[in-house]
């Protein structure tokens, strides 16, 4: 295309303005524009012309979750954690029910067997027994009993960084709109809090720690905090916390 | 009501680094920004997640904004037009497009608007009206689904039940026609 053609080129600065360019076109014409400066002007100039047309774009407010994700955004800038979506994964949840864990396990076992089954059988030339007496000695877990005030409900929440595992068992139920609203269980490091995943609101479950996650050495803090559903959208609390409590490992 | 004075104010503040003029800027223009894109993207998700990339991209760039660009605000919905514009872009095969008679009317003569949405306006609204009023339908309706709906000339071709080659000939024409206008 001749470019150079100022009539041409007016053409294509009101048309990347108006938006009729498909994406090549559109990219070729912004990669242009940064060397012109005459096609800059005729691009702000119908920007400014064009936006006669705004006034028929009615105002609607933003949910607030919105602010709260541009905010973090802003103060972690190297992270980017875009809103939730459909097409974002879904958060972690302790709620997981045993019968599909199990069932999942045994059609993991069901393939191990169907592989070995098509292994050609192996020779063993040699084999060497050797004993060795190895004292195995399960580090005990982190363990908080986390107690809402004004509320029947109790979670015990045990986890072990070493396994790689949190527990919770919850005693009686806490109440709360689940269309809308999650519990999200926090620690709470010292470089701030860092997500768990979701609280049952009744019963028992276990779900394997957030990959990279270290516990500060010592005792730590828990929090429980009310998110919209499915977890705060920003990676940090952003509803009001229910409770702090300490998660202490016996030495 | 928003004050272009002000909001030039914010974004300047913003551009030195200064959240709490960055939250106010965020206050008074984002129902603005998020009502273009939900008009245009027609999926709030999209809109929420759109309106999220452009404030971001006020906070990194707040700097680039000089009066000579334009209003505040209007620089702002610029922001925000060319984010959906390339979202939908991205997008546009999965959004169906209107059936004839579906979609919002495009009568540029909108007795409905307020005052208040003529205050976001740039200057010279008046006359613009005017000049789109002098373009011939075809032209009219292809700049102003063009610009609400960020059709591409295909899009526009297959909306308007119409060759190509015919569409692209409305779109030009028309802008000609407008600068013209605008410039007489």
């Amino acid at each position: 295309m001749k470019y150079q053609n100022p009539k041409l080129q007016r053409m294509l600065a009101a048309e990347y303005v108006l938006g009729t360019l498909h994406s090549r076109a559109r990219a070729r014409f912004q990669r242009l524009m940064t060397h012109e400066a005459a096609l800059r002007r005729e691009v702000i100039y119908w920007e400014n012309r064009l936006a006669g047309l705004n006034g028929r774009f009615k105002p609607e407010t933003p949910r607030g979750v919105v602010w709260a994700s541009i905010n973090y955004q802003i103060n972690n800038t190297n992270k980017v954690v875009p809103l939730r979506t459909a097409s974002a994964p879904p958060p972690r949840t302790l709620w997981r029910n045993w019968a599909v864990v199990s069932t999942a396990a045994s059609v993991l076992l069901g393939f191990g067997l169907w592989q070995q089954m098509n292994l050609p059988p192996q020779i063993i030339t040699k084999t060497e027994t050797v004993r060795v007496e190895v004292p195995v000695v399960e580090p005990l877990p982190y363990v908080a009993m986390l107690h809402p005030e004004k509320s029947e409900a109790k979670w015990k929440v045990s986890i072990y960084p070493e396994k790689g595992l949190i527990k919770v068992s919850t005693t009686g139920r806490y109440a709360i709109d689940e269309q809308a609203k999650s519990l999200e269980l926090w620690v709470v490091a010292k470089d701030g809090p860092h997500s768990l995943g979701l609280l049952p609101t009744q019963g028992d479950g276990e779900m394997p720690m957030p990959q990279g996650l270290q516990m500060d050495a010592g005792d730590a803090t828990l929090a429980i905090s009310l998110e919209p559903r499915g977890g705060s959208p920003t990676g940090k609390p952003t509803g009001p916390v229910l409770l702090a409590a300490p998660a202490v490992r016996p030495a | 009501m928003v004050d272009a004075a002000h909001l030039t104010q914010l974004l300047a503040a913003t551009a030195a680094g200064d959240q709490r003029a960055f939250r106010e800027l965020y206050d008074a223009s984002s129902s603005h920004l998020f009502g273009l894109l939900i008009r245009m993207l027609k999926r709030r998700d999209w809109a929420e997640e759109a309106l999220q990339d452009c404030f971001i991209k006020v906070w990194q760039k707040a700097e680039t904004y000089a009066p000579d660009k334009g209003a505040p605000l209007t620089w702002l919905m610029t922001v925000a037009r060319y984010r959906a514009l390339d979202l939908l872009r991205v997008k546009r095969p999965e959004v169906e497009m209107p059936e004839e008679g579906e979609e919002q009317s495009l009568a540029f003569a909108d007795e409905t608007q307020s005052p208040e949405d003529g205050a976001i306006e740039s200057e010279g609204i008046g006359r613009l009206d005017d000049c789109m009023k002098g373009l011939q339908e075809e032209q009219r309706q292809s700049v102003l689904l063009a610009y609400y709906e960020g059709y591409t000339h295909h899009e526009l071709a297959e909306r308007l039940n119409a060759p190509l080659g015919t569409v692209k000939s409305w779109v030009r024409r028309g802008l000609s026609r407008l600068r013209e206008c605008l410039e007489s």
